[in-house]
């Protein structure tokens, strides 16, 4: 049995972020870019931000907030990952690009089809913030993003991983079924941080992530509702 | 840590499938380009590319070309099979079709770019035997699958994994590579000089990975043994390669030290050889840093058969796990002359190995890199 421990969490909606550590700011997801600590966080690159769709917009800044909120850096020796979970993934960009992509050709913009890919918004948190490890998109039967937490719970037993981020991340295109939107990221971590608080999970291969009183964690959900229990500012 | 074999695989190709055709074919410096007319391409300022020829009289009802591809290959694979414990689909663009058919897929069953379930269903199994799983790792995806299947085997948490993928050249990812000037204006020439760019190709694949013990349950003889995997990205750009290789390096030795063997041991590499410029520098540039100046078989698939996205790393799994059989490897189609680093690595004519071993890598948008390892059984 190995021990899993989440050490930072956001959630972004169109109108707020929530921190497992800092709490609720309530601030329009564009303006997000432009706001310290954040804007402190994401440094130097920030002019890339201007040309995100909001798929990417949205799951980058839930990937750089909870980064932040872990207090977790790059280093040389261990890398970090992260799995991202979502149904529609670039579907909204696609439909954009395409129409970009009329008559002959030749308007098709370059620039909406370099996002016309559910993992591009993970290259995006690669280079932001120094993410060298595994970074795929994953969905699984589960639902809940239960697969891409779970799997980076796995990842995370690799000697070079110091940490993985997991996530849930999804922007309907207007003709969409209605349903939930938004970005969720925990950053998980093997190694106990006595100085901030942290959620203690299991992972074995009988039973798969579970709390430690033995329930079962049943997808990212319901890990925000335990973390929104917990007074530490996640709420 | 469980032993992963490769049990089993099909693929369909513009250079024809994998049970009939395709090697010869490669081994034949064949090339398959054709001008595309599934659809008006006439007025796009590129239009040739690696299709598939396809009949819509062979379309089932509702069928899209990605599908229809997909069925081919499901048929063949070995019908008597207990039920695969997990399926993963790792194809990039399968909700094309939907988008330049002008449909939302809202009254279909699945959303159109999770074809796991519906492979389910073709196999006649269900949630309660198999459970589905969806990659998206750009053009490195099925490779990506095929990491994450092994993981799942070698970590005693499935015991079979179905790695399936398939893109098709769309009017979609046309008019998108073109946009970003990435398509070969003359002919793919992977790791050539004179190299300007990819081609674009249909591509279908299913690679069947095992556990000892389903191996045993089913009594076939493995293609191969999967010994290492690993993945990396270059945290560099989106779109370019890091020019210092630094993703496909750490993939590539991450995947040596799970497989237990040295820089001696690799017989060839089935390269991501796209024939665009930076990402065939960008592989040249990890060799130099992984293997220094070591000359053994380089080769890349994609001048002969196309750039299949999602698909490509399950068809060079199935190429390579074949050359472990054979001892030749293809010719690299399009290859005239290259720089110095390619000297005694690629060539225009097939070469030979003797080594028991073959590394096989992609990288894709997003800055991802995955690399795989087979051994002979």
């Amino acid at each position: 049995m190995k021990k899993i421990y989440i050490s930072g969490a956001a959630m972004v909606t169109e109108e707020m972020y929530t921190t497992l550590h800092s709490g609720t700011q309530k601030i329009k997801i564009e303006e997000l870019f432009h706001v310290p600590p954040l804007n402190a966080l994401l440094g130097r690159k920030s002019s890339r931000y201007g040309r995100f769709d909001q798929y990417t917009r949205s799951g980058c800044a839930a990937a750089g907030i909870a980064v932040h909120d872990a207090g977790l850096k790059a280093d040389q020796e261990r890398r970090i990952g992260f799995i991202l979970a979502g149904q529609m993934g670039s579907f909204a960009t696609d439909l954009a690009f395409y129409e970009t992509a009329a008559g002959n050709g030749k308007f098709a913009s370059p620039n909406l089809f370099s996002y016309t890919l559910p993992n591009i918004v993970i290259g995006e948190c690669a280079l932001q913030y120094g993410l060298t490890g595994p970074t795929y998109c994953l969905d699984s039967d589960d639902g809940g993003a239960l697969g891409a937490l779970t799997e980076a719970a796995w990842c995370l037993q690799e000697n070079d991983i110091k940490a993985m981020l997991a996530g849930w991340l999804e922007i309907r295109p207007a003709q969409a079924p209605q349903g939930d939107e938004g970005a969720i990221v925990l950053v998980l971590e093997k190694d106990e941080n006595n100085t901030m608080f942290q959620l203690e999970l299991e992972l074995d291969i009988q039973s798969g992530l579970r709390f430690p009183d033995g329930g079962k964690v049943d997808g990212i959900d319901q890990l925000v509702r335990v973390l929104r229990n917990v007074d530490v500012g996640f709420n | 840590m469980n032993n992963v074999y490769l049990l089993s695989g099909s693929a369909e190709t513009a250079l024809g499938s994998s049970d009939q055709g395709l090697y010869p074919a490669l081994m034949a410096g064949e090339r398959a380009v054709g001008t595309i007319d599934r659809y008006d391409a006439d007025s796009l300022s590129f239009s040739m590319a690696a299709c598939i020829p396809f009949s819509r009289d062979e379309q089932q009802e509702g069928e899209n070309l990605t599908q229809t591809l997909m069925r081919r290959v499901l048929n063949r694979l070995q019908p008597q099979l207990p039920p695969i414990a997990t399926i993963i689909w790792a194809g990039v663009k399968g909700d094309v079709e939907f988008i330049e058919a002008g449909a939302w897929p809202g009254s279909l069953p699945h959303l159109p770019r999770h074809y796991s379930h519906w492979i389910r269903e073709r196999l006649g199994v269900t949630k309660e035997t198999t459970q589905v799983m969806e990659v998206g790792a750009a053009c490195a995806s099925s490779t990506q699958a095929i990491a994450l299947g092994a993981d799942l085997i070698a970590s005693g948490r499935s015991q079979s994994v179905l790695i399936a993928a398939a893109d098709i050249v769309s009017r979609f990812s046309l008019t998108g590579f073109n946009s970003l000037l990435a398509l070969s204006g003359t002919q793919c020439r992977p790791f050539d000089l004179e190299r300007d760019g990819l081609m674009l190709g249909d591509g279908a694949v299913a690679v069947l990975l095992a556990g000892e013990d389903y191996v045993k349950e089913v009594g076939l003889t493995p293609l191969a043994r999967l010994t290492g995997w690993g993945a990396a990205n270059d945290a560099n750009h989106i779109t370019a390669p890091a020019r210092d290789g630094r993703g496909l390096i750490s993939a590539v030795f991450l995947a040596m030290k799970k497989a237990g063997v040295g820089i001696d041991h690799i017989g060839a590499f089935c390269a991501h050889g796209t024939g665009t410029v930076y990402n065939d520098a960008m592989e040249l540039t990890a060799v130099d840093a992984v293997f220094g100046d070591r000359r053994f078989p380089i080769f890349s698939i994609k001048g002969a058969l196309g750039h299949t996205l999602g698909a490509a790393g399950g068809i060079e799994t199935l190429v390579s796990a074949r050359i472990l059989t054979e001892d030749d490897v293809p010719p690299t189609t399009g290859f005239r002359q290259g720089e110095p680093r390619t000297e005694g690595r690629v060539s225009a004519e097939k070469q030979k190995t003797t080594k028991k071993c073959i590394l096989t890598s992609n990288s894709g948008f997003g800055g991802v890199n995955a690399a795989l390892i087979l051994e002979t059984v």
